[in-house]
């Protein structure tokens, strides 16, 4: 059974690899967070890029299932993005759980939440 | 976390009804160009059914966020700004019963330093006409208070005040005489 | 009470619905408080005239002491109204802000739809879709894009789009249309990457021309 850490360490090895790709501009925030900010909003209210991501074991305990919630900029089309996210995330996960851990499967599902106008981008 | 501007793309040349449409699927810059829209009035309403502008800021922003929520169940049925008026409405009356009144009824009707309603660019005795109003506001009756302003504040017909409030026309005018009468009392030494 | 009529407009005369305007001592008064004038007109009905009324024919209020006076009377009153009209809130800006953030935190994604990619495992909310799509029905000129559904169709990527327009009529429906539909499959297939197999376009509303239509400013009179 892994660690939290260890649970932990894979979101932001996801968040990591993600966030790099090309014409993704963020990550989607955590819906738990969303409703806590939602319910006492704040400006300087910050989450953590691995809020958009969620990690599950697969329902047979064999391996890590991976969400990845973001949002792209324009200009690349949605699906070449997105797959460039599953690409690397996969990866990454991949790599680091061979690394860290026994080797698992993993398999990551990307959604794109939003996409981003230029002038929108941080 | 993007930085977002306030400013969307194609969607200020809109009206009002197509934003909503586009809103209510989930289009929060459509929502923006309504809130930008609207959010003046609606703010001049708040302060003056409640008193105090932060009092008014949180009735408009709570008023927004639920026309948000609530918009995949909007019918359509009344322009949005005739729905706006009327959650802000009640969203003032709510925070009215809730808090206790802003001023005693005996409050001497002079002007504070630093009152909520003071501007420098009027004069001290237009502060004083001002916030002798809003004091005269305060000490009316619910209905009164609120026809009164739709009417002489927001400009609003008969028909529409009628609608935010959900009664009749000649529910609103007899309210609005009722009401013309005891501000004409109360301002009786400002004039 | 059934809200009908989705168009504003000026309040009837008080004439309209009750009493005629500008009856004598005879009249019924409507409300409770009101008074008669010495000149034999209401008080409720001479401040509606002056106020809440579009010009009417009748020219004694313009005239009479009685009528002038009871006007006067609230002068005062409407001029300070005026003036908290007018008054700029500071906090407009802020409060704007305040209002996105939260909406954007309570962002609507509708349901989830399949990019075009065989292993399905790439998806894209229906809102952020159907801004996309919105946009391209927007370039068109003459057109407006108002609602627009996307739904999954078969068992594979497969995508239908439904949308609404609001179009202007200067130039025939169905080559705007058309025009529509080929933007929204391009934008669909570029921009995206969704496999659309058809965009239903309805036009449900006339674009008008001219400049942005805004809340209507308050006026202190009637109309």
């Amino acid at each position: 059974m892994m660690t939290a850490t260890g649970t932990t360490a894979l979101l932001g090895v996801a968040a990591e690899a993600a966030l790099a790709v090309p014409g993704v501009a963020a990550l989607q925030p955590h819906l738990a967070r969303r409703l806590a900010a939602a319910a006492a909003p704040t400006r300087a209210d910050t989450t953590p890029p691995e809020a958009g991501i969620r990690a599950d074991r697969a329902p047979d305990g064999s391996g890590w299932h991976i969400e990845v919630r973001c949002v792209l900029t324009e200009g690349r089309r949605a699906l070449d993005i997105a797959r460039n996210v599953h690409d690397r995330v996969t990866d990454a996960l991949i790599t680091h759980l061979a690394t860290h851990a026994a080797a698992e499967p993993v398999t990551v599902a990307v959604t794109v939440t939003g996409i981003a106008a230029w002038h929108d981008a941080a | 976390m993007i930085e977002r501007t306030a400013s969307p793309r194609l969607g200020c040349d809109l009206p009002d009804r197509l934003l909503v449409v586009r809103a209510a699927e989930g289009d929060e810059d459509s929502f923006a160009v309504l809130v930008q829209r609207h959010s003046r009035s609606l703010l001049t309403l708040a302060r003056c059914m409640l008193g105090n502008p932060q009092d008014a800021e949180e009735a408009v922003q709570d008023a927004f966020i639920s026309a948000w929520r609530h918009l995949p169940e909007y019918r359509h049925r009344a322009e949005f700004r005739t729905w706006m008026y009327r959650i802000t409405v009640n969203r003032c009356q709510t925070m009215r019963h809730r808090r206790p009144p802003p001023l005693p009824l005996d409050t001497v009707a002079e002007p504070a330093a630093g009152d909520a309603w003071s501007q420098p660019a009027r004069t001290a005795e237009q502060d004083a006409v001002t916030n002798a109003l809003s004091r005269a506001l305060a000490e009316l009756d619910d209905g009164q208070r609120v026809c009164w302003i739709l009417r002489e504040v927001q400009g609003l017909p008969y028909k529409e005040i009628a609608h935010v409030t959900r009664t009749g026309e000649q529910t609103v005018r007899g309210r609005l005489f009722r009401a013309r009468r005891s501000l004409q009392e109360a301002m009786g030494p400002w004039r | 009470m059934a809200l009908d009529d989705p168009h504003t407009r000026p309040p009837e005369p008080p004439g309209a619905e009750g009493p005629r305007n500008g009856s004598a001592a005879g009249d019924v008064p409507a409300f409770a408080g009101d008074e008669v004038l010495p000149c034999g007109r209401l008080l409720s009905r001479v401040w509606e005239q002056a106020w809440d009324a579009p010009p009417a024919a009748d020219l004694h209020p313009v005239s009479c002491p009685h009528c002038r006076e009871a006007v006067e009377g609230l002068a005062t009153v409407n001029a300070a109204a005026r003036a908290l009209r007018d008054e700029d809130p500071p906090g407009l800006h802020a409060l704007a802000d305040r209002v996105m953030d939260v909406v954007r935190a309570e962002a609507r994604f509708g349901r989830l739809l399949p990019l075009a990619d065989p292993d399905w495992d790439l998806r894209i909310a229906e809102s952020a879709a159907a801004k996309v799509l919105r946009q391209a029905a927007d370039t068109v000129p003459g057109s407006r894009a108002a609602t627009c559904r996307l739904i999954p169709e078969g068992n594979g990527t497969d995508v239908r789009v439904t949308m609404t327009l609001a179009a202007a009529l200067d130039r025939p429906l169905p080559e705007r249309v058309h025009q529509v539909r080929r933007s929204v499959l391009h934008s669909a297939g570029q921009d995206l990457g969704l496999t659309v197999t058809a965009v239903d376009i309805t036009v449900a509303d006339v674009l008008e021309p001219g400049p942005t239509p805004g809340p209507r400013l308050p006026t202190g009179g009637g109309a």
